[in-house]
């Protein structure tokens, strides 16, 4: 996979945007959710909420971009780059079937 | 539950954040610390929320190194298996280790941190193509790749060296990330320079891809354990997040040298005071 004239490599340009919006709106939640309270407003959706729904954002967006990852290698038949994809999004699978168990 | 205000969280992550940014130094390793010594919060509490904003910070400067073709993301994924296996054996182990243990921990890090900033990463000029490099039939070759370099307006090509030690490696920047809740650059730094011999840019970028994943691998677990409380880590990952943005752009105004060794100095002060908490002690507690 060499690199074309610009530098940008089709995968990594998909990631680059994937983790680009992914933080935004993850810590746009966060931000909307923490200014909400502390503004006196006091209608709407209640503001915990979307603080945890951008916390859970953050946290799955590194998850997502291991999926987009398998994705990519599949199509180019790079079978043993997509085993070792899969081999992560098991081993975090695991660790949250832990979370679970012990929460 | 602490008594910690929202802006006192937000502004500690947003300092230390925009300090540690200075030196591509990820802010757990000063937030953790700071929110167990001054904010009075339980570790897994604090460990929890730090994981939320590595990741944060980890994805939010990804995008950056990936478009400058910097960050070798077949590699990333191949390190992966050893950082997130090692954070899953970290979020076993939490519940086993006793605070006070993670403290010690916690400070010896610290300490081998002040020691690696002293020592200061060098590039070595023979890069990975000396002759100690494994056959080229090998496997890992699939991992070589190149990148250009904007101050030798060149393109780099360069090869991967110890996979195996590599991966031995990482497995335990895994461990300390899940039980610290740290980017572990004190394990991956050797990982990348010593053993895998890249170029220092992309050793940077590539270890700042994986900790999103290492992180997430926790923290998802710690989140349905109820170990990541959205009061501490939202404000905590926001402060971060902002500090990161502005810790890039004073990078290239402040005198590199002072600095360093402004952050030699808090390094040992917290780990001093980590040690000291470990037995009880707490002069800065609220």
């Amino acid at each position: 996979m060499r690199p074309n004239t610009d530098g940008m490599r089709p995968m990594e340009s998909q990631l680059a945007h994937l983790l680009d919006y992914g933080t935004w709106i993850g810590t746009l939640l966060i931000a909307v959710g923490l200014v909400w309270p502390a503004a006196g407003l006091n209608f709407g959706p209640r503001p915990m909420p979307l603080v945890t729904l951008g916390v859970i954002v953050l946290i799955a967006l590194p998850v997502i971009r291991v999926l987009v990852m398998l994705w990519n290698f599949v199509r180019t038949h790079e079978r043993r780059f997509a085993l070792l994809a899969l081999l992560v999004l098991v081993i975090v699978a695991i660790g949250l079937a832990i979370g679970i168990a012990e929460g | 539950m602490s008594s910690v205000s929202l802006t006192w969280l937000i502004g500690v992550s947003f300092g230390a954040s925009a300090l540690g940014g200075l030196l591509g130094m990820a802010s757990g390793i000063f937030i953790v610390p700071i929110l167990i010594l001054f904010g009075g919060i339980d570790i897994r509490l604090a460990v929890g929320a730090s994981l939320v904003s590595v990741i944060a910070c980890s994805c939010a400067s990804a995008p950056g190194f990936l478009r400058n073709g910097l960050t070798n993301i077949r590699l990333a994924i191949l390190l992966e298996t050893a950082t997130t296996f090692g954070a899953t054996c970290g979020v076993l182990l939490a519940g086993w280790i006793a605070v006070k243990v993670l403290y010690v921990i916690f400070a010896a890090v610290l300490f081998v941190s002040a020691y690696q900033m002293q020592a200061r990463r060098k590039e070595r000029a023979t890069s990975a193509q000396g002759p100690t490099q494994p056959p080229a039939q090998a496997w890992s070759r699939k991992l070589d790749s190149s990148y250009f370099d904007a101050v030798l307006q060149k393109q780099i090509d360069y090869r991967v060296g110890n996979v195996g030690l590599g991966l031995g490696l990482m497995y335990g920047a895994g461990l300390l990330s899940a039980l610290l809740g740290i980017g572990s650059g004190v394990l991956k730094i050797p990982a990348m320079d010593t053993a895998l011999r890249l170029p220092i840019k992309v050793s940077s970028a590539t270890s700042n891809f994986m900790i999103g994943v290492t992180a997430a691998a926790s923290a998802g677990a710690y989140f349905l354990r109820g170990d990541i409380h959205p009061d501490i880590a939202g404000p905590v990952a926001l402060g971060s997040v902002l500090g990161a943005i502005v810790g890039a752009k004073l990078l290239m105004r402040l005198s590199n040298e002072k600095l360093r060794w402004f952050f030699i100095v808090i390094l040992i002060a917290l780990g001093v005071q980590m040690v000291l908490a470990s037995v009880g002690i707490r002069p800065g507690a609220r």
